[in-house]
């Protein structure tokens, strides 16, 4: 019986008025690769950065290695009793070499004050044998790959004698060959004795590679499971719970395919930008009146769907249809002419310029409307007078134009970005991205409401959200993205939460085209 | 003959610029945009004249000016390092300040809006070929190895180096960002501290009311027309030091107008950097570094 190398027992903690880990418990073996399972904003990277000594817990007991852990203790403490984290992002120097990043910190020396390069080598050398990584101490990292760079990290854990070792996500940034080989790494890492923690939310690499899985869910511990015994079915049903029944939308007959959709955006590509998911080819059809719900884990393509349609970034190939009109090369002014609204991701990065007034930040983007402009000068009698009617209309508080953005509440900043986006003239598509994220109940019920509104007006609308919830309760369509592509597209009665799952995750795909 | 005095300006001219751009890059290096090097030297200058004319002992002043660069350094990186300033802003922002200190402290030492008396000066050397030089020239060449060995063999280099590309990966394996920042601008402003003391008590032989006249900034065109390399900071510096050289004996050989001539190495700095860019810098110069998490 293989002693228990990480305890954590009723570990709670809270951010604010959000509890991220509630009486969350995780137990982990020595020598054993123990997958942490749950969907984005599950706690999952909470519990480890706990355990790491990067955030403090309010409650609960940890023990590492037989050592019970204080209250307050800081990464180097972990670091000692031999925990040590990849982090998603990388933590090198592009411009050292792979010995250098791996000693700083602990330097190979010849004296008290000079440091040797050729021992640091020896001493890559000699880890990478040992551990059967193939890697060349004198090349700069800056030119390696992801996979290599991940290895490096790995390396840099071991170098410091690490016996568990946690994984943040480890296979976002990789080809699946790499992926193959970090696997065939791991376990051969195993197999010395070393522990392993993965934080993941795809359920393949669980079933792979881990031995047993602890599945959370909303900052709760769902399950322990013996993978040996589990399949993608349950830990799907486990990891996103029960089904959420449509209650806003009620069912129409599928008239929609029928009819002419006002956007149809054929093939779209982009350009892979640093470690940013792009666009692989996306098929989607909008159509007046209905909401078009694009479900999938937070950076799978999401990020260059809205950006492409608000015209930041270009095609690279593809095209958007709209009536007898094909755009090819987008920009921003185009994309507005289109009529398409967009209610980005991030309120307070792109939504809003946060220190101008609620005035100010209506009237952007309508520098060429004949009401409030003439010849360059602002007509600030019909602006004002606008502007009254929409904080009315959307009861912003304060009730005031001149309130300065940074100082309203997150739900008002987003009225105040419904109000400018969606009152705008030929409107024909609003894209809403993650248009709740971070809102209290009234803003969430306002939100959604004002966009069914539209809806029920004939207005057509594609919803973007990583919220299955969300997504199940507003669409009359779910498309799933992954990898920059949508994987399944169906009326979403046709969709069960399973199902919605399995495609998010990658263990089931069909390629759509729409 | 002609091109033996050349030289001899040459490295009379070029050896502050010199010392100022080491200082310059140790402190580039650790991902700090030493705009302040300006007022270094300046500060510098002056008390190295002011201690000088106390004591009569070059020496003393020369330690006094490098105390003095220290603390100068340390104070900005108060500023730079601990309160996070912008970089930029609070070198010019001590630049200033010096230039109001010393016209101020000339006028009360020495009661002059120009010059101060007339002072000791370093000891100095008679060369062959390269005419006479004060013993900073020395101190320089031991500088420019002293850097190098610095940067490329010790383990506070390294880590003033990994400081500079990648602050929070630095941090992450328990290197003390903050500590490191504060040695490199500390060993800055003593290089700095030397440079200033070459100018007042090592050549002229007094104070004069700003006679930086821009060289610190010179010395940060150096170090990025080097490319950050401590070997390479001694030709372009020296280049500089030629081109002010030459623009002297030309002033007397010529009928140019001698403020035309004074805007060669400016000119040259300038256009070295329109070609030559800065892609070396240390990826986190100028950068705010707050812990946070990763």
């Amino acid at each position: 019986m293989p002693e228990t190398m990480i305890s954590m027992k009723d570990v709670t903690i809270r951010f604010g008025s959000l509890t991220a880990n509630d009486k969350v418990s995780l137990e982990v073996k020595e020598g054993e690769i123990m997958s942490l399972l749950g969907e984005n904003g599950a706690g999952k990277s909470t519990l480890m950065k706990i355990l790491y000594g990067l955030y403090t817990r309010e409650s609960g007991e940890i023990v590492i290695d037989g050592n019970v852990m204080p209250k307050r203790y800081a990464p180097a403490d972990a670091i000692k009793l031999g925990v040590s984290m990849v982090p998603q992002h990388f933590m090198l120097i592009d411009s050292f070499t792979v010995a250098e990043n791996i000693v700083l910190g602990e330097e190979q020396q010849i004296s008290h004050l000079m440091m040797s390069k050729e021992k640091a080598c020896a001493k890559v050398d000699s880890l990478c044998e040992q551990f059967g990584i193939p890697l060349s101490p004198k090349q700069i990292v800056g030119e390696l790959p992801m996979g290599t760079k991940q290895k490096v990290e790995i390396l840099k854990a071991l170098y410091r004698g690490t016996k568990v070792l946690i994984l943040d996500e480890p296979t976002t940034v990789l080809t699946p060959q790499e992926v193959d080989e970090l696997f065939v790494l791991l376990r051969s890492l195993q197999r010395k004795g070393i522990t392993i923690i993965i934080i993941t939310h795809k359920l393949n690499e669980v079933l792979d590679i881990s031995d047993r899985v602890t599945v959370m869910r909303l900052g709760k511990n769902m399950e322990v499971l013996e993978t040996s015994h589990t399949n993608a079915q349950e830990l799907s049903r486990i990891m996103v719970g029960k089904e959420v029944s449509n209650v806003y939308v009620e069912q129409g007959e599928d008239e929609a395919k029928q009819q002419n959709a006002v956007f149809r955006l054929v093939n779209l590509h982009t350009k892979r930008e640093g470690e940013r998911c792009n666009l692989q080819g996306i098929n989607l059809d909008l159509f007046p009146g209905k909401v078009v719900g694009v479900a999938g884990i937070d950076g799978n393509g999401q990020t260059d769907l809205v950006e492409v349609l608000t015209g930041t970034k270009a095609l690279s190939k593809g095209e958007i249809r709209t009536g007898d009109q094909c755009i090819l090369a987008n920009t921003v002014e185009e994309m507005r002419t289109l009529g398409i609204g967009i209610i980005p991701e991030d309120r307070t990065q792109q939504g809003l310029v946060l220190d101008l007034t609620v005035r100010d930040n209506i009237l952007l983007g309508y520098k060429s409307d004949t009401r409030f402009e003439k010849h360059g000068i602002i007509n600030l009698q019909s602006a004002n007078k606008y502007i009254g009617d929409l904080i009315q209309k959307y009861d912003i508080r304060p009730a005031r134009g001149n309130a300065v953005c940074r100082f309203i509440s997150g739900g008002n900043q987003q009225k105040v970005v419904l109000a400018r986006e969606l009152e705008r003239t030929g409107l024909k598509a609003v894209v809403a991205s993650q248009p709740v994220r971070g809102l209290d109940v009234g803003a969430i019920q306002f939100t959604h409401s004002t966009l069914l509104k539209l809806r029920s007006e004939g207005m057509a609308i594609l919803l973007i959200s990583s919220d299955l919830d969300e997504i199940k309760t507003m669409s009359d369509y779910i498309a799933i993205i992954r990898n920059g592509r949508i994987v399944a597209f169906k009326k979403a009665s046709d969709f069960s939460k399973d199902e919605i799952g399995l495609y998010m995750g990658g263990a089931k795909s069909e390629e759509v085209t729409a | 003959m002609e091109i033996s005095t050349l030289i001899s300006s040459m490295l009379r001219l070029g050896v502050p610029l010199l010392l100022a751009a080491l200082g310059v890059l140790v402190s580039a290096k650790a991902g700090i945009v030493n705009m302040g090097m300006e007022g270094n030297m300046l500060f510098c200058a002056f008390i190295g004249a002011l201690v000088t004319y106390w004591t009569d002992m070059p020496l003393v002043g020369l330690l006094a000016a490098v105390i003095a660069g220290l603390l100068y350094s340390l104070c900005m990186g108060v500023f730079i390092i601990k309160w996070r300033g912008n970089h930029v802003v609070v070198g010019l922002g001590f630049n200033f300040l010096m230039i109001g200190a010393t016209t101020v402290l000339l006028k009360a030492v020495w009661n002059s809006s120009g010059n101060s008396a007339p002072l000791v000066r370093l000891p100095q050397m008679e060369l062959p070929w390269l005419g006479q030089q004060s013993i900073t020239l020395v101190i320089a060449i031991f500088a420019v190895f002293a850097v190098w060995f610095l940067l490329n063999k010790m383990n506070l280099g390294f880590r003033i180096r990994a400081v500079g590309e990648h602050p929070a990966a630095a941090d992450s394996v328990g290197v003390n960002v903050m500590m490191y920042r504060f040695i490199a601008l500390g060993i800055a402003g003593i290089l700095g501290g030397l440079a200033g003391a070459e100018l007042s008590i090592g050549q002229m032989g007094y104070f004069t009311k700003q006679m930086t006249a821009s060289k610190g900034f010179l010395a940060y065109s150096a170090v990025i027309f080097a490319g950050y390399d401590p070997i390479y900071v001694v030709l372009t510096t020296m280049l500089l030091g030629l081109l002010d050289a030459f623009q002297m004996r030309a002033q007397s050989m010529f009928n140019i107008p001698g403020q035309l001539l004074l805007m060669l190495p400016y000119l040259v700095t300038l256009l070295a950097l329109f070609g030559v860019g800065d892609k070396k810098k240390p990826k986190a110069a100028g950068k705010i570094y707050v812990r946070g998490n990763f």
